[in-house]
């Protein structure tokens, strides 16, 4: 298998690379992360909030379509 | 009446399907998978999903959870209409890195359903026409 590597970075939780790259629509890639700790998403069921209080932020204005 | 979902959840749970629509510019998802949580006092959306509406969330303002056993997280949050039983539900929802996001009880405490346990189906109740 023929691999090239190309320097990229993520941003808005997407993978870019930099300007000058470009690859075929669909090409399959392989990500390389260096010297980033990544953690696993816990589940994380019936939340409640710390301050109570904000509720109020999420009052729900309704439509019925 | 849709059943529960023994696909993603082991017992099964009331898993919803909701539409996701940005009031200003129209934009739908659909098909948003919601596990109804009445535990949760708020609303969580698939942040994946969220994405795909390309809305801005609050960069200044932050909410803490808390989970089951105590500990704490941190999310954004942002404006946006949830559709959901043919009503649309306008307002602030947070926003969690999980597949399957929750309708908490600022959107169901609005709704009649009853959960079937043995059934493994839901369905809102709908108030009787006179």
């Amino acid at each position: 298998m023929k691999v090239a590597t190309y320097e990229g970075f993520v941003e808005g939780g997407k993978v870019k690379l930099t300007d000058d790259v470009h690859l075929p629509e669909k090409a399959k890639v392989y990500v390389v992360v260096p010297e980033v700790e990544t953690k696993a998403v816990p589940f994380l069921g019936s939340p409640r909030l710390k301050h109570p209080e904000q509720a109020k932020d999420f009052a729900k204005k309704i439509v019925e379509e | 009446m849709p059943a529960y979902d023994g696909g993603q959840f082991n017992p099964p749970a009331p898993v919803a399907t909701v539409s996701l629509r940005d009031s200003a510019s129209g934009k739908t998802v659909t098909d948003v998978p919601m596990l109804i949580d009445s535990g949760a006092d708020v609303t969580l959306l698939p942040r994946t999903r969220v994405d795909e509406l390309a809305i801005s969330t609050d960069q200044n303002h932050t909410y803490e959870l808390m989970a089951f056993d105590g500990t704490t997280s941190v999310a954004k949050a942002t404006e946006l209409d949830l559709i959901f039983q043919r009503r649309v539900f306008r307002g602030r929802f947070l926003i969690s890195n999980q597949a399957v996001g929750f309708l908490g009880r600022d959107v169901i405490n609005h709704l009649a359903l009853t959960l079937d346990g043995p059934a493994l189906s839901w369905e809102e109740n709908k108030p009787v026409q006179k």
